[in-house]
């Protein structure tokens, strides 16, 4: 199964099609066009099923050679096929949106992608930087991030021009854009609110904190427990933002939202932290089995009979990624006596650590 | 080739002397795998044939072609109660003469029961390193040192298994990695599920270099230029993580150019043939220049060509007594430009460019029938094939892609049969149907359509018992009305 193959394995018709290329490559969302034109928007039931035309000669066909048995699905374009207006039966010719009729003999994609990716496209250099943006910084220009329309604009049109500006100079230069983005004074912004700034959450005064996503998080805990996950079918090892696809369930990467990829909606991926992801991290087993795994990173330097300090300062860095401060080794230190050293309290220590902002949120 | 062979292995073993068993009815063996699946050419090697059911008693080995010999290496012992065990494991000796034909070979086993099914041999000319299957090297730290060029043979033999070799490049240069798997078991019976291998290069610190999913079908292949010495891991899977006891592989790991597909596809016999070799890791305007002997059978053959005084991988060719018109070098895409052929007769091109269309421009009269075929994917191209035939306005008339024979349906594209609407002009179209870019080549066989019949051997049902007459199970398809 290749990438491409599946988009079109999972859209299946010239509805799908349409309504997820537009929303994933113009942050354009068209699926209301189907049955009517909103009063307050641009796009009409003809601009939905001339887009949609753009792909009404896409079909599959059946193979026997990669195997007898293995009944291969091939991608390809039809020779013909139609889309019709469904109120007045019309056969829609291929039509950009808000552009001019366009076609071709062979594939009717081709004028298409030509004019996504041409840099004189509306839409495309936008929507692009509006998902980096909102990656990066917690929150789009426009939210949500794939919906972009004249009735919600950006929250600051000139950043939003500059950016895509840029984007397109670069030739659509993801990196740079990355890059861009990155070295702002934005991106660069402590997390921590002043007395103003304290209720904005649109406009950049400081940087938003967020909850690890959850193939992040879940490796994060792998990584800093020393105890990797298993994934059913899949070698030890495999790391969780590896996963070839969603059919490998798992409860913590579940209940942390990893989207199922049922669609192409950003909206699948649960943005906000819950009370079920709480309860998980304090009391599910996933960390608590990980702390205490004899083979894991804590067992094994007790162990290898690690001093306290030792112990300490490496979990510290493990999870934290930094080192222990000294009122922080000290007050370990003194935990750690008043238990009497025991592996119980070790493993508390580290479960707490764990269970920190500054482990689960990037801040 | 295939029906050849059959019809051969078929009629040596009806004509054996071997005594009656009255346990007639026990099956005869389905070979299922063959383990190191490799041998290299001018060595003798014991490998060890798996199948379903017993080949108890086996005494001979049969091998198609030329020059690879076999005979059984197990003691056949009862055991201890007097019985015939069940032998599903049989150690067997392969020699292939130093000029024996690399590529496959198909082979079956003689034995009490009847004659097995087919089991598949690579003829390599590399020496070959097969896995230990004792010791783990399903990571990067646990990899197997194998020492290059080499024929590396291993089994993926159960899920989530992951076969990591090491190796040493002394200087930089290019190398290509040949991976049979998936093809080594179309014609294995039994075996329901089939491998679909990926392989990764790695540098010796895990950074991977390069990947390969699919090349010929579900077989990957893989050409790279190392820019420097050093140490590196090749690692093979199953896409999917799955995996069989039965799924073996030979990967070719060499610096010699492999030849991917040859142009034309055709060479004609009784003189010599200018062959434009292609592939990824062949040099440009590579040509070779071959002579066929005019004894050779007609029809699909794997072929080696020289190259710099050696000789090349085996390529799929057609051999034929029919001269074949050359596609022009200048672009023949539209009405205006297309290249006159005159069919009947064969016509080798190439396509050379993303969306690139070859026309070919023919006269016909009104009434008369054609059958057209494109032969492409059978010879080693990639080309998915799509056919049309238009009038002389460029309206198509016809379009045709995949064709079917007997179970099987191919990438090559057939018209069975089409009789010309009118006097005139019309003109025949060649793309590939994905408009890749690519360099791929073709065959179109245009013949004048007669009624025929087709008839296909069913050669995993050859029922041939000891002393009794054989069953061959035959199916004819009548194709238009004789």
């Amino acid at each position: 199964m290749n990438g491409p193959a599946n988009y079109y394995k999972i859209n299946k018709d010239s509805s799908d099609l349409a309504e997820s290329t537009a929303q994933l490559f113009l942050g354009v969302r068209l699926q209301c066009a189907k049955c009517h034109h909103h009063p307050m928007e641009k796009y009409s039931q003809s601009d939905y099923y001339g887009f949609a035309a753009f792909f009404a000669r896409m079909g599959t066909k059946q193979s026997k050679e990669f195997g007898t048995f293995g009944r291969e699905t091939i991608v390809k374009v039809l020779s013909s096929g139609d889309v019709k207006h469904p109120r007045s039966g019309q056969v829609m010719k291929p039509k950009l949106l808000k552009g001019p009729e366009t076609d071709h003999p062979l594939d009717r994609r081709i004028p298409l992608v030509e004019w996504l990716t041409s840099p004189e496209n509306p839409y495309f250099a936008k929507s692009i930087v509006n998902r980096y943006v909102g990656y990066l910084l917690g929150r789009g220009l426009v939210e949500p991030i794939d919906d972009m329309r004249d009735t919600n604009p950006p929250s600051n049109v000139a950043m939003m021009d500059e950016l895509t500006k840029s984007f397109i100079e670069s030739k659509f230069n993801v990196k740079e854009l990355m890059r861009t983005i990155m070295k702002s004074r934005l991106y660069q912004l402590s997390s921590q609110p002043t007395v103003e700034n304290a209720a904005d959450n649109r406009f950049y005064s400081h940087y938003k904190v967020k909850r690890i996503s959850a193939e992040a998080l879940l490796d994060a805990i792998d990584e800093a427990t020393g105890v990797q996950t298993k994934f059913t079918n899949l070698p030890l090892g495999t790391r969780a933002i590896s996963l070839p696809d969603a059919e490998y369930p798992n409860e913590f990467l579940n209940t942390f939202g990893k989207p199922r990829r049922a669609s192409v909606c950003e909206c699948e991926r649960i943005p906000d932290e819950n009370l079920a992801q709480a309860l998980h991290t304090l009391n599910g087993e996933t960390i608590a089995k990980k702390i205490s795994e004899k083979a894991g990173r804590l067992s094994s330097m007790i162990t290898e009979k690690k001093t306290p300090e030792e112990i300490v300062s490496e979990i510290y860095l493990a999870s934290l990624n930094r080192s222990v401060r000294p009122d922080e080794q000290e007050a370990c230190q003194n935990y750690l006596k008043q238990s009497e050293f025991s592996q119980q309290a070790y493993e508390d220590l580290f479960w707490a650590l764990l269970n920190s902002k500054e482990f689960l949120f990037v801040h | 080739m295939r029906s050849n062979f059959f019809t051969i292995g078929i009629i040596l073993v009806v004509g054996l002397n071997m005594s009656s068993r009255s346990e007639a009815q026990t099956s005869y063996p389905m070979l299922m795998s063959l383990d190191a699946t490799a041998i290299q050419v001018g060595q003798t090697s014991e490998l060890t044939v798996h199948s379903r059911y017993s080949m108890f008693g086996a005494t001979q080995v049969i091998v198609s072609g030329e020059g690879v010999t076999c005979e059984i290496a197990t003691e056949m012992k009862l055991d201890k109660d007097g019985k015939e065990p069940s032998l599903t494991e049989l150690i067997v000796r392969f020699t292939a003469a130093a000029d024996a034909l690399t590529g496959v070979r198909d082979f079956r086993i003689n034995t009490p029961n009847g004659v097995s099914t087919l089991g598949q041999l690579v003829v390599t000319s590399l020496p070959v390193q097969s896995e230990d299957p004792k010791q783990d090297n399903n990571s990067p730290e646990k990899a197997h040192e194998v020492t290059l060029p080499a024929t590396i043979c291993g089994t993926i033999e159960k899920n989530e298994d992951v076969d990591c070799f090491k190796f040493h490049i002394e200087e930089p240069g290019d190398w290509t990695f040949h991976m049979q798997a998936m093809r080594l078991e179309d014609r294995i019976h039994d075996l329901q599920s089939h491998v679909d291998p990926i392989i990764t290069l790695r540098s010796s610190t895990g950074a991977t270099l390069a990947v390969c999913d699919n090349h010929f079908y579900a077989d990957p292949f893989l050409s790279y230029h190392f820019d420097q010495p050093g140490d590196y891991q090749i690692e093979i899977r199953d896409v999917r993580y799955q995996g069989n006891k039965f799924w073996s592989y030979a990967l070719e790991v060499d610096r010699n150019p492999f030849v991917s597909v040859a142009y034309p596809l055709a060479v004609v016999r009784g003189r010599e043939n200018e062959i434009q070799l292609l592939g990824e890791s062949v040099p440009e305007n590579t040509i070779s220049r071959l002579t066929v002997s005019p004894e050779s059978p007609l029809g699909e053959a794997n072929q080696p060509f020289p190259i710099n005084g050696k000789q090349s991988n085996p390529v799929k060719v057609l051999v034929t007594d029919t001269e074949p018109a050359l596609e022009s070098t200048e672009s023949h895409s539209d009405l205006e430009t297309a290249q006159q052929v005159t069919f009947p007769g064969l016509v080798a091109g190439r396509i050379l460019q993303e969306g690139e269309l070859d026309l070919y421009r023919f006269e016909a009269k009104k009434d008369s029938a054609y059958r057209f075929e494109i032969l492409s994917r059978r010879l080693q191209s990639s080309l998915d094939s799509n056919l049309r035939i238009l009038d002389s306005t460029g309206k198509a008339l016809l379009e045709t892609d995949d064709m079917t024979v007997f179970r099987m349906s191919y990438s090559d594209s057939l018209v069975d049969k089409w009789v010309a609407p009118t006097d005139g002009v019309f003109y025949l179209e060649v793309r590939d149907l994905h408009l890749r870019e690519e360099t791929y080549s073709y065959l179109i066989k245009a013949t004048e359509a007669k009624p025929h019949f087709e008839l296909y051997v069913d050669t995993d049902k050859t029922l041939v018992s000891p002393s009794s007459p054989g069953v061959l199970l035959c199916t004819s398809r009548q194709k238009k009305r004789i």
